[in-house]
């Protein structure tokens, strides 16, 4: 029993620095987003600093566009040693939304100096909201339309007129026997 | 039973032909009335079980979300399968002319007239709160093919009644004049159904000109509903069902089923009421070569409602495809593929097997219980495959096999059928005698398929 808890104690003893390390070796960062507009594309420009206002070099960010049911990952954007980074898009993309805003979100993920975080910069897309429309399936729709109206009552309508001229018939051959 | 035979209201029936048919209304042999027993119980045990299901409402069936639709419609989609038959074979026969047809259209007709009974009550069967049913009348919205449903049903069923009662007329009247030891009842419903027939000649033409009418419309109205039936099912977009061969394709099961089922009461009826001289050989040879064709016909469309979708094997059909081919449901389906369809198909080719009534009886069946899973086939699978995939749902919701309840009500509303066609027949001849008597004196006996002895027809 002994060796037992002086084998679980080693091994917390162990344990512990390194977590310690682990969390004192990571540091909290900034991103700072900033939009610049072209003739063809929309560009980015991302600054990375640690609390201290300390540029950071050589981190990774990962960028989405916000989309109806999740995020579109866009190319990723590496900062140089003044702790820059640049990403340029198409301006011909969609908004997000009615207000035809774009959700950029720049992330920093699992970076092995840097706790995870992340930002935001909305820019307004240059194409207008596009409101869809929904199909023109008449039949669907709360009113039915004359032509299914006209059809079915022409169609079922006669198949009842001619029982009723049979019935009538039906009565003559009864007249036919009195 | 005494029968008159002095009255002249029935035109030129055959006395010995009228002898025969009339004993299967006058007398009901202990086995027919054991049969008759058997029936009304099952039909009982079905009425009970559906009032625990009333009472306790659908959870005592096995359907939920996913599965809203199952026995109950898959009987339904059957039963105007096989009504199809009486509109279709007795219209198409009579517009071809084809002789042979007077003894067994009268046969098929009754099938429609019990089928369409049970397959209006069917979807009703289905509803958790059938009291609701009403408010397809009055909420009901044109373009929804729910109430092109009802509405083509109910044209088909009220037409169909129409189209068996005339040939039926002077048979009745028969009836009236000759049984003269019925009780009150039926006296009084012979009359009441005879409409005064006494075999005049403006009431011959009269009744001439409304089957003539009723031959026309009632097979494109027949065409109709089933067509709707498989438009209620290909108007929405799901997998197995989003498809365009849909309508003709039930058309084609509809019209083999119904003469499968016309050929096992042929056999039937010519066994249990001794009509071996009026339904002879000649009318089994020649509806299994027919049945034959609609099989073959059936196979054709079988190919494409499968075949096609199965090339291309679409990302969500492929799912649904995938369960039928090699699933849960390949036993089932492949069952109804090679024994309902494919050994049919063969054994009919062979002359032989056509010239044999307990051979095309055996065939004839297993192509109506081919049917009926067919259409089980159709319904179910496609209820468990939806485009949004099955996730995180109760436990039973994405399976589905029926309760005891649902066996009960379904086999209740199958005895009710044949207990209704069995029940026709002890009232009105099950044989047009009228017109076969009429065929037999102006073609001669051979000609419409009866034995060579009955070949001298009496006026009386």
């Amino acid at each position: 029993m002994k060796s037992i808890t002086l084998f679980i104690l080693t091994l917390l003893i162990i344990q512990i620095p390194d977590c310690v390390f682990a969390q004192a070796e990571k540091r909290n960062a900034i991103i700072t987003m900033a939009y610049q507009k072209t003739d063809s594309t929309h560009v980015i420009n991302f600054d990375v600093t640690d609390i201290k206002n300390i540029p950071v070099k050589d981190v990774t960010l990962n960028v989405f566009v916000k989309r109806m049911f999740g995020m579109m990952k866009m190319e990723d954007a590496f900062t140089d040693s003044t702790g820059k980074a640049s990403l340029a898009f198409s301006n011909t993309l969609p908004g997000s939304d009615t207000l035809a805003n774009i959700f950029v979100i720049a992330k920093i993920e699992d970076d092995k100096l840097l706790n995870d975080t992340s930002a935001q910069i909305i820019i307004k897309s240059l194409i207008p909201y596009q409101r869809s429309q929904p199909l023109a399936r008449s039949t669907f729709a709360s009113r039915a339309p004359i032509w299914l109206i006209l059809a079915f009552s022409i169609l079922f309508g006669g198949v009842w007129i001619v029982y009723f001229r049979v019935i009538g018939l039906i009565r003559k051959i009864k007249k036919a026997g009195i | 039973m005494h029968f008159k035979t002095e009255n002249n209201t029935a035109a030129s029936i055959n006395l010995e032909m009228e002898s025969d048919v009339l004993k299967s209304i006058t007398y009901t042999s202990a086995k027919g009335k054991l049969w008759i027993a058997l029936l009304l119980l099952i039909f009982i045990a079905g009425i009970i079980a559906y009032g625990i299901q009333l009472k306790n409402g659908l959870i005592v069936t096995s359907m939920r979300n996913y599965v809203s639709w199952g026995l109950y419609i898959s009987m339904f989609i059957f039963f105007i399968g096989i009504s199809h038959v009486g509109a279709l074979m007795s219209s198409i026969l009579r517009l071809t002319g084809a002789e042979w047809r007077f003894p067994i259209t009268r046969m098929a007709e009754a099938i429609t007239f019990s089928s369409l009974l049970f397959a209006g009550i069917m979807p009703i069967l289905d509803m958790g709160r059938p009291d609701r049913i009403l408010f397809l009348f009055t909420h009901g919205r044109i373009q929804s093919p729910i109430l092109w449903d009802i509405i083509a049903i109910a044209t088909y069923f009220v037409g169909s009644t129409i189209y068996l009662y005339l040939p039926m007329i002077p048979d009745i009247a028969m009836l009236r004049d000759k049984l003269n030891h019925a009780s009150r009842w039926r006296k009084k419903l012979y009359r009441i159904l005879s409409v005064g027939w006494k075999g005049t000649e403006v009431q011959k033409q009269l009744l001439e000109k409304c089957m003539n009418i009723m031959t026309a419309i009632i097979l494109p109205v027949a065409i109709t509903v089933h067509t709707v039936v498989a438009w209620l099912l290909a108007m929405t977009l799901r997998t197995g069902w989003n498809s365009t061969v849909l309508g003709p394709y039930f058309v084609s099961a509809a019209i083999m089923s119904g003469a499968a089922a016309v050929l096992i009461a042929m056999a039937v009826f010519r066994k249990a009421y001794h009509l071996e001289k009026y339904i002879t050989i000649v009318h089994f040879k020649n509806l299994s070569l027919l049945l034959f064709v609609l099989t073959l016909i059936y196979a054709y469309f079988n190919l494409n409602e499968y075949g096609v979708p199965a090339y291309k094997m679409e990302r969500a059909e492929s799912e649904y495809l995938n369960e039928l081919f090699y699933g849960a449901h390949a036993p089932l389906y492949w069952s109804v593929q090679i024994l309902g369809l494919l050994v049919p198909l063969i054994l009919l080719a062979f002359k032989r097997i056509r010239n044999s009534i307990g051979w095309i009886v055996f065939v004839s069946s297993l192509i109506v219980i081919g049917a009926m899973v067919k259409r089980y086939i159709i319904v179910i699978p496609t209820m468990l495959h939806p485009f949004v995939p099955i996730q995180n749902a109760p436990i039973g919701y994405g399976s589905y096999f029926p309760s005891v309840v649902e066996w009960l009500v379904t086999l209740g509303a199958l005895a009710g059928f044949i207990l209704v066609y069995t029940l026709f027949s002890k009232l009105f001849p099950i044989i047009t005698l009228w017109e076969t008597s009429d065929a037999i004196k102006d073609k001669g006996a051979e000609i419409v398929g009866v034995d060579s002895r009955v070949s001298s027809p009496v006026s009386i």
